[in-house]
């Protein structure tokens, strides 16, 4: 006779659920089981679930449960808006449900014009950059609470940033880079295989793009926040990047970028695309040459017809191809040692599907996710819609408006707060 | 125990409570848990499932013998004339039958998918949970699942406060 107990790892119990071995009264739903249950609700749910009892509180507040529940839950699909309040220096950071729209989370008044807000994976953080047009402090926003952590004070960011040291060659005085409007980018992604995230910083410094990275350590700096490091220089990318955030994707631990746009004319590596490991901290060496140039050598196209997505963990090249009136998709994939790289083509849309064509200013869709039963997510910039899309009937649901907003991007994490304030105050788990 | 009737293979099951329940393999590999002892080749005498008496694990083997995939075991319900969709639907109607349960069987349905791993069953019998959970208010919440307020009053301001955007 085999007992079922010696090949089951049994998990201790709550307070709430009293340890019955035989089958229960009723009464109860015992913890592991309740876990079970949990596991299959929305944050928002679970937030107001804490505030049931002591043990529900404790349960939903560990963070292996809030782990578990941001790896399973995809009940959380959420992008982030940003919302400018021009002339008053202010951005409110709103955090909405893909598929209905609703905001589930306001943050007003958080970012100062100055500072520079990025979103990837399970992160949300601020970069502050420096007068030199490096990059300086950074803060980790926890997006339950609205708080904000710092992980680089802005006096360790200046006296050793790395930009710094590029900018000021033999000690001179930095020029001035103008960080409003040149191509200054910051990325964040996440790295699978070492649960960390990394902020990549891409600025002009004399007419050539320099890099650098910081690292913010596993779980999102929720307990771990590595302090007492700083920005460390990258090399350069392979080509000039585009800074546009439609012309860029991480996937699986690796920032694709498309060329940046020269002054809008065609050029023959406009579907080129620059990859930069955030693992090793390195680009590929040349470009990964694109799915219709490798097809048409010699021809050239519109740069701004192309762009990046991620959908469902692949790299998708978005094409708008107004000849054939239909948007095409490409996705990559490479082989195993990462040297060779395959496009297959997948579904086009067709435009006139996607785009109200009556309305004026959709021209463009940038795609922001799939859903799991495959209707697609994306964001008219023409007229700041977010349109959730459904290939199979071609029929389109508008489920957000939003002027003097901006996608920011596409938030993977958990709304459950990161720290949990205990019984005597402290801060715990 | 384990016997071969019309080619199949046959398993033997056992509650605490002495009953013995011969399903077949494939039947009981619908628990991932007894997939796993069976793929560890230790599952070759009876199981016994020790947290499960029989009035729940017949349900459970009940549930087991409609959901696996094959269409022999199921009799009636599969043929080859019925399109999937159809069948997909009569198994729809035939869960929402099966889970007209009272609280403390769905209760213990809930224990023995879990500890079973069977996700069907457990998505199945977390369902109704989950609805009383997001639709009523924490005090229905509370005598539903049979949880007892036990903050003090200033302290549940404090939780409430922090958790302030669940309830906006």
């Amino acid at each position: 006779m085999l007992d079922i107990h010696r090949s089951m790892a049994s998990q201790p119990r709550s307070p709430a659920a009293p340890a019955d071995d035989g089958a229960n009264n009723g009464d109860f739903l015992p913890a592991d089981e309740l876990q079970e249950v949990f596991l299959r609700l929305p944050s928002k749910s679970l937030a107001r679930l804490r505030t049931i009892c002591r043990s529900w509180r404790s349960m939903l507040s560990d963070p292996l449960f809030v782990a578990a529940h941001a790896t399973r839950s995809r009940a959380d699909s959420i992008f982030v808006v940003a919302v400018h309040h021009p002339g008053h220096q202010l951005v409110d950071i709103n955090l909405v449900d893909v598929s209905t729209g609703a905001v589930l989370r306001c943050m007003d008044g958080l970012a100062l014009a100055r500072r520079r807000f990025c979103v990837g994976g399970e992160l949300l953080c601020f970069v502050e950059p420096t007068p030199g047009g490096g990059a300086g402090a950074v803060q980790v926003l926890d997006p339950a609470t609205g708080a904000t952590t710092d992980v680089l004070q802005p006096g360790d960011a200046t006296d050793g940033g790395t930009m710094t040291d590029v900018l000021q060659p033999g000690g001179a005085t930095a020029p001035q880079i103008h960080t409003g409007c040149t191509a200054s980018l910051y990325l964040v992604g996440h790295v699978p295989t070492t649960g960390e995230h990394k902020v990549l910083h891409i600025t002009d410094v004399r007419g050539k793009q320099a890099c650098e990275v910081f690292t913010i350590g596993a779980a999102a700096g929720r307990n771990n926040i590595r302090q007492c490091q700083r920005w460390r220089p990258a090399q350069s990318p392979p080509m000039r990047v585009d800074s546009i955030p439609r012309r860029r994707a991480v996937v699986n631990g690796v920032a694709y970028f498309l060329p940046s746009n020269h002054n809008g004319r065609c050029l023959p590596d406009y579907d080129s695309v620059a990859a930069f490991d955030l693992e090793k901290e390195e680009w590929r060496p040349a470009p990964i040459r694109g799915p219709l140039s490798s097809e048409r050598p010699g021809h050239c196209d519109q740069l701004l017809r192309f762009s990046l997505a991620e959908l469902n963990g692949r790299l998708i090249m978005v094409h708008h191809n107004y000849q054939c009136k239909t948007i095409d998709m490409y996705s990559l994939s490479l082989t195993d040692t990462g040297e060779g790289v395959e496009w297959s083509r997948g579904p086009s849309l067709r435009l006139d599907s996607v785009l109200d064509r009556n309305r004026k200013g959709e021209t463009l869709a940038q795609l922001l996710m799939e859903l799991d039963d495959g209707r697609i997510v994306l964001f008219v910039p023409g007229t700041s819609v977010v349109r959730v899309y459904d290939p199979r009937k071609e029929t389109r649901t508008d489920v957000m408006e939003m002027p003097r907003c901006g996608i920011v991007g596409c938030y993977k994490g958990s709304l459950l707060p990161f720290r949990v304030v205990g019984e005597a105050g402290c801060v715990c788990g | 125990m384990a016997t071969r009737e019309a080619g199949k293979k046959m398993i033997m099951l056992k509650s605490p409570d002495g009953m013995e329940f011969e399903v077949e393999e494939a039947v009981a590999m619908e628990s991932q848990t007894i997939r796993k002892m069976i793929e560890d080749d230790c599952a070759d005498t009876a199981i016994l499932i020790p947290n499960i008496n029989s009035k729940i694990l017949s349900r459970v083997i009940e549930y087991c013998n409609k959901h696996v995939p094959t269409t022999g075991a199921t009799g009636a319900a599969a043929s080859d004339t019925v399109a999937p969709a159809a069948l997909a639907e009569d198994l729809k109607i035939w869960d929402a039958e099966f889970i007209k349960v009272n609280r403390a069987t769905r209760f213990d349905l809930i224990q023995a998918a879990s500890y079973l791993n069977i996700k069907g069953l457990l998505d199945l019998t977390s369902q109704t949970t989950i609805d009383t959970i997001s639709d009523n208010s924490l005090e229905e919440i509370r005598s539903f699942l049979s949880t007892k307020n036990d903050y003090l009053p200033e302290e549940e301001q404090t939780i409430r406060r922090e958790n302030q955007w669940a309830f906006q």
